[in-house]
């Protein structure tokens, strides 16, 4: 029994020392296996990179014959070829954005990325969406709307991150109900993506007034006066006067100031005053400040002598250089 | 505009490459550095008519590169390459004494009209 139980010992020892042994050389392996790859990657990134930068920078006609390079080259530098294109893609634009969006679509990459959006492994649909929002295709602001509707949260996200990318007016409209669906993408994604498209229209701050989450109309405040439209400081103003939101109220006193409109002038001197709530009437006292002061010198000064409210005061203040004289 | 010597300072390899083979296409002698402190060194020793400086950099930032530059008494004209809606990079370059911007994503077609219009008031 004693005799069975070393022996039973011996042999387990052994298995766990040999099977220690094996993933012990497994992992050497797939350490050699990995360098051995990403030194093949480097060198071929370096073959690679003059012929994709010349494509970068070449004029039309030349662009055929430095295609046919690409086309030339064996499967793996071909894949690198791609790889460093769109890499570079994502910092420039004009005619090297267009280059190399060409490559990658005579490479196609772009049918690739598009067959993509239906894969069932989400990291492929997300690359899919990054790349499609890249080098717009004439299908992008359609491929990447569905895909902004996407169950995986992450791929929402790209995928609003590439409608903005596209620089395309048509892409404000599916940004814009990302923004207001709670669930779908965090607002300030879609906040930030609207602001890289830079909507020629302005933002459509009517949209978002009644929103029934808070942040959300927080965020179309300061979008609105970033990209403001006609009725922008009118809406700002109701939001300060109106909205149940404290912090809403501060948007849109910050908002204000930023928008750079004498309109403002009368509702943020009233909100710094009879605001209920302090951090509102703070906010309203410092947006005067941020205005030109030939429209509002006269109302700071009436603010600084009847306002006893020392948070206010002090952000109804001038900067240091032009401090008022004592007393006031 | 041949003979004109331009520095790029640039930490990403593939913007810095793509804008010295921009500026290489159109006849310019090109310089290149991949961090701030050698692009510092290389500004403040060699002679060039033009330098393309990105803004964010690892250790030493542009900002500080221009800084260094201006309190030496160096005044070669200097084009910041900045993030795009970065407007407290683009302030603080021009406060530090930068000569133009460019946002990324850029055009390095934009890119060279501007250093050649650079180099054509110098």
């Amino acid at each position: 029994m004693t005799l069975f139980t070393m022996d039973a010992l011996t042999w387990a020892l052994l298995g766990v020392s040999a099977v220690s042994l094996l993933l012990l050389v497994a992992m050497i392996v797939l350490r050699v296996v990995r360098k051995f790859h990403e030194q093949h990657l480097a060198r071929l990134d370096v073959r690679v990179r003059p012929l994709v930068l010349a494509i970068a920078i070449a004029e039309p006609e030349e662009l055929p014959e430095l295609f046919n390079k690409v086309r030339e080259l064996r499967v793996f530098a071909r894949l690198q070829t791609t790889d460093t294109a769109a890499r570079m893609l994502a910092e420039v634009n004009g005619e090297s954005r267009r280059n190399l969006s060409a490559l990658l679509t005579d490479q196609q990459i772009v049918a690739q990325a598009l067959r993509r959006i239906s894969s069932v492994d989400p990291v492929r649909r997300a690359r899919a969406a990054e790349l499609i929002g890249l080098v717009n295709p004439p299908s992008a602001i359609d491929v990447l709307t569905k895909l902004s509707r996407d169950r995986n949260r992450e791929v929402r996200i790209v995928a609003v991150r590439a409608l903005g990318r596209t620089t395309d007016p048509r892409a404000a409209e599916p940004i814009e109900a990302m923004l207001r669906r709670r669930k779908s993408a965090p607002a300030w994604i879609s906040a930030s993506a609207l602001l890289e498209l830079n909507a020629a229209a302005g933002f459509q701050l009517d949209n978002f007034t009644m929103n029934r989450n808070p942040s959300v109309r927080q965020i179309a405040n300061t979008l609105a006066s970033l990209m403001p439209s006609p009725d922008t400081g009118q809406l700002l103003i109701k939001s300060l006067q109106k909205d149940p939101d404290r912090l809403v109220r501060v948007s849109a006193a910050r908002a204000l100031g930023r928008l750079q409109s004498r309109v403002a002038v009368a509702p943020l001197a009233e909100a710094a005053v009879t605001d209920p709530h302090r951090s509102v009437r703070v906010s309203a006292a410092a947006a005067l400040t941020q205005l030109p002061e030939v429209w509002t010198a006269e109302t700071l000064s009436t603010l600084l002598t009847n306002v006893h409210e020392v948070a206010v005061r002090r952000a109804a203040m001038p900067p240091t250089s032009t401090w008022p004289a004592e007393g006031i | 505009m041949s003979g004109n010597r331009v520095l790029v300072v640039d930490d990403d390899a593939d913007i810095r490459d793509l804008v010295a083979l921009k500026l290489q296409s159109a006849g310019l002698e090109v310089e290149t550095a991949f961090d701030g402190i050698s692009g510092l060194s290389a500004a403040t020793n060699g002679n060039f008519d033009a330098i393309v400086l990105d803004v964010m950099m690892p250790g030493m930032s542009g900002i500080d590169v221009l800084q260094a530059l201006r309190d030496s008494g160096n005044q070669t004209p200097v084009i910041m390459l900045t993030a795009k809606n970065q407007e407290h990079d683009i302030e603080a370059g021009f406060n530090a004494g930068a000569t133009d911007y460019v946002s990324k994503p850029f055009s390095p077609r934009e890119l060279l009209a501007r250093v050649n219009s650079l180099l054509h008031r110098a």
